[in-house]
């Protein structure tokens, strides 16, 4: 007689991203596979946080979030992503974006519902999709070719990769109509995309629209996690959005993190922007899962948003995060693994496809279980390269796809990154 | 957009909750808040200054998803000085979001669709909707106070200003209405004490008789919802009082839930425990991983901290007297107020309740002044206050299985400064 619920069943092992950090601390790894920065937080929200906790209120505030907080997030988008939000009914904040989502998927998903995700699917989506009783269905994105290392280093000109038609990763329209129904409730979009970090265009955007044109009641979930990394022609917060594409923005729920923005994962601060009945669910979602966040972190978080309402600070980490990307595509490109790469158009992360790797027999072996070729490449690395990176087949419904990626975390000092390098070459 | 957009399960819950609405009347109509329950009395300068501190040095990045390394510690060393527990910190302790986090998360761990859990009325009204979303059923044994007693009885048990907790002032649990509605669906027992919103503690003998009935039911697990275990009153100290995680016949099957933000009067630090055997709380950390993810760090480290500081327990012990001593002065404005209601004294928690039956409400307060739907006499008794009193207590039916029996109710809390007590006092008198 076991006493945890069956939905949990699947999910006791350590996390992942978890597993793969203590792997790297135990085994003195370069740790390129969680992805948080490993570069100071700005002093910035240091100082907010503790000038903050010594005069804001410390008992309960607001559950959809301290009316500072949502005025200067507000304020923020507004300026930034050109939208605007009504406070008391199109925003709100939790406690980072994955509370956001969890909110978002309690607060719109009815037993029985189907979700579309776009594989690779952020791995934490599936799990939250389930809780609910609901269905997750992955359509999968795809590269449009394979690129070696002789065609990459081809758009290799003053120490940047040009992005070019050959990195794109493409969404199949006609697979997606044909997944869609009356079931589908939610459509889950990441965009820059985790882990691929591609930017949707306008034009596919379009396409989306015509689709979603004829089922009215699918609600878009846009994951803007990573909306301030965007290369390329691309500015910070401003590339093609659901939240501000004219046929899509009033059925679209916008889930972005302050922590990310303020490369601080651990702030635990996220918002929700978009349709007020929508919200409103997302609220009353909130009441029962946190109640309310801390009212410093929130003041804290404010004041930044204020200090960087016009938006140069968010040029100068974009533009080090661009370089970061460069640096280790380029590492990859140059190491002695026989990979295929895309240069990614925004995010934290890059994907190689590791299909013509000579991966040793023993990675694939786990007590008995067969691995996947991407974890067998991860345990490959971790052993005999010392650096660690994260498996792909998590990120999609169909493992036979997912098991030839695995992904690169660039948000790292250069220090790290050219010792992840050097294990490499 | 279709109408249909919010799901199901929150249809019922889209109005602002309770606490919330009180609180905003309160504001608006300037009256005295002995609602929602947040002390309004400034919390300790040591957990401020140890947030400010760790702000500035501890990692602003993702942390391990059970909690900061040095929270469990210093939570595991506390409780384990304090409660006489052993808590294994890799295996047996989990902080999340506060005490409200750290339930949704027990909640999502176990219990399956149509398992049935226990409530025991009054129930503070969050556990009925996060059991819900579980697709579970919530089944509420009433508690019922002994006797109503009349306002002279009471003051006459008044000594120097004090007043002891008797007999004339239990609720009791009905044990055979509980061994009735218990049945193999039955998968949880949620147990709060000291209990929001009437303030019992329960004794060791209720804990054993519990013990026995649950021991034909091994499926079944207890929560215990230990958010006031600091502040209870009369004989028991601080932390140590009856309680399940130590009793010997319910301990390996209870999970208990603690609040650090209500330890240390801080309501939004959003720090909660939950403490069990290994696997209930594997089940909870994966929960929190979906949940939240993680906590933030410097809250965590700066909690830490706190609870480092207070680990000889003599702040508890100041913070308890002073808790004891409002809860006194809240009682004795009661019992000389010019309303007729009847009163119990609590021994613990943030919270008083009185009965209101036999109050005369104006008419117009029996309507609601949204929609003019009809309302219970608990909450007409609430609208009465906020409008012509200048006072808000919190109806207790949504406490409630039985409406009928919870709008006999209203709490009133005492987790307030004593100018802001007086001031309440003198409207009621």
């Amino acid at each position: 007689m076991q006493p945890i619920a069956n939905r949990m069943l699947n999910y006791l092992q350590p996390q992942m991203y978890a597993k793969f950090t203590m792997l790297a601390n135990q085994k003195g790894c370069i740790n390129l596979g969680q992805g948080f920065p490993n570069f100071p937080s700005p002093q910035m929200m240091r100082d907010a946080l503790s000038e903050e906790a010594q005069t804001e209120s410390l008992q309960y505030t607001m559950t959809s979030g301290h009316p500072k907080l949502l005025h200067s997030a507000s304020k923020f988008f507004e300026q930034q992503i050109g939208c605007k939000i009504n406070v008391d009914k199109e925003i709100m904040a939790s406690s980072g974006a994955q509370a956001v989502l969890s909110c978002v998927m309690q607060g719109v998903l009815n037993p029985g519902d189907e979700v579309i995700l776009f594989d690779p699917a952020f791995d934490l989506y599936r799990p939250m999709i389930e809780f609910q009783g609901a269905r997750h269905i992955g359509v999968p994105i795809i590269p449009k070719k394979l690129n070696n290392k002789q065609e990459i280093i081809k758009r290799y000109k003053d120490g940047k990769f040009q992005y070019s038609q050959d990195d794109d990763w493409e969404l199949d329209f006609n697979y997606l109509e044909r997944v869609i129904n009356k079931k589908t409730k939610l459509l889950l979009l990441n965009s820059p995309m985790n882990p691929i970090g591609k930017v949707f265009s306008t034009e596919e955007y379009n396409q989306l629209a015509d689709i979603l044109d004829r089922h009215p009641q699918v609600v878009v979930c846009e994951d803007a996690a990573y909306h301030h990394i965007t290369f390329g022609k691309y500015q910070p917060f401003n590339y093609p959005r659901c939240i501000t594409h004219p046929r899509l923005k009033d059925r679209t729920v916008c889930v972005t993190s302050a922590g990310k923005m303020y490369s601080s994962t651990g702030l635990r601060v996220g918002f929700a922007v978009g349709n007020e009945e929508i919200i409103k669910g997302i609220k009353a979602a909130q009441t029962y899962h946190i109640f309310c966040l801390n009212p410093v972190i929130q003041t804290a978080t404010a004041k930044c948003l204020d200090q960087t309402l016009d938006g140069k600070y968010f040029q100068s980490v974009k533009n080090l995060y661009e370089e970061q990307a460069n640096m280790l595509l380029k590492g990859l490109v140059d190491s002695r693994l026989n990979m295929n790469y895309w240069v990614p158009q925004g995010g934290y992360f890059v994907v190689t496809d590791i299909s013509q790797i000579q991966i040793p027999e023993k990675y694939f072996d786990d007590n008995g279980n067969r691995l996947t070729r991407d974890f067998a490449f991860a345990y490959y690395m971790i052993n005999e390269f010392g650096v660690v990176c994260i498996p792909c087949s998590p990120y999609y419904e169909n493992k036979q796809l997912g098991q030839n990626y695995v992904r690169w975390a660039f948000c790292k000092t250069t220090e790290t990154i050219q010792e992840a390098i050097n294990r490499l070459k | 957009m279709q109408d249909n957009i919010i799901a199901d399960r929150m249809a019922p819950y889209l109005q602002l909750q309770m606490y919330a609405k009180f609180t905003q009347l309160a504001v608006k109509n300037s009256c005295v808040n002995m609602g929602q329950g947040f002390p309004n009395f400034p919390p300790p300068q040591f957990l401020r200054q140890a947030i400010a501190e760790e702000a500035l040095t501890e990692s602003l990045q993702y942390t391990i998803t059970a909690g900061h390394p040095r929270l469990l510690k210093a939570a595991a060393d506390f409780f384990e000085k304090h409660m006489g527990v052993k808590v294994d910190t890799a295996k047996e302790i989990v902080a999340s979001s506060g005490a409200q986090s750290v339930l949704a998360c027990v909640f999502q761990a176990l219990l399956n669709p149509d398992d049935e859990v226990i409530c025991f009325d009054p129930a503070f009204d969050f556990y009925r909707p996060l059991i819900e979303f579980q697709g579970a059923k919530h089944v509420g044994v009433p508690l019922k106070p002994g006797q109503l007693n009349s306002k002279a009885s009471i003051l006459n048990r008044f000594e120097n200003g004090k007043i002891k907790f008797s007999k004339e002032d239990e609720w009791h649990l009905d044990y055979e209405y509980l061994e009735q509605r218990i049945n193999a669906k039955t998968k949880m027992v949620i147990l709060n004490s000291p209990q929001n919103p009437i303030g019992k503690v329960f004794s060791v003998e209720e804990l054993d008789r519990l013990a026995e009935i649950l021991e034909k039911h091994p499926q079944i697990i207890v929560c215990e919802d230990a958010a006031y275990h600091h502040v209870v009153f009369g004989g028991y100290q601080p932390f140590s009082y009856p309680r399940c995680f130590t009793h010997p016949k319910l301990k390996s099957k209870t999970v208990c839930v603690t609040s650090a933000g209500k330890m240390f009067s801080a309501t939004g630090l959003r720090i909660g425990f939950a403490m069990g055997d290994e696997k209930y709380i594997k089940a909870i950390k994966s929960a929190q991983t979906y949940h939240n993810f993680c906590l933030n760090p410097v809250l965590q480290t700066a909690t830490a901290k706190c609870l480092e500081q207070t680990i000889d327990g003599q702040y508890f012990t100041e913070i308890r007297d002073l808790y004891e001593e409002q809860s006194t002065m809240l009682l004795k404005g009661l019992l000389e107020s010019r309303l007729n209601l009847h009163c119990w004294v609590p021994q613990g928690g943030y919270f008083l309740v009185t009965d209101i039956s036999d109050v005369d409400i104006p008419e117009k307060y029996f309507k609601d002044d949204q929609d003019g739907h009809q309302l219970t006499k608990d909450f007409a008794f609430a609208y009465y206050m906020a409008c012509e009193i200048g006072v808000v207590c919190i109806p207790c039916s949504p406490y409630f299985e039985n409406k009928e029996l919870g709008s006999r109710f209203v709490r009133w809390a005492f987790c307030k400064t004593t100018e802001t007590i007086q001031d309440a006092c003198n409207r009621l008198k």
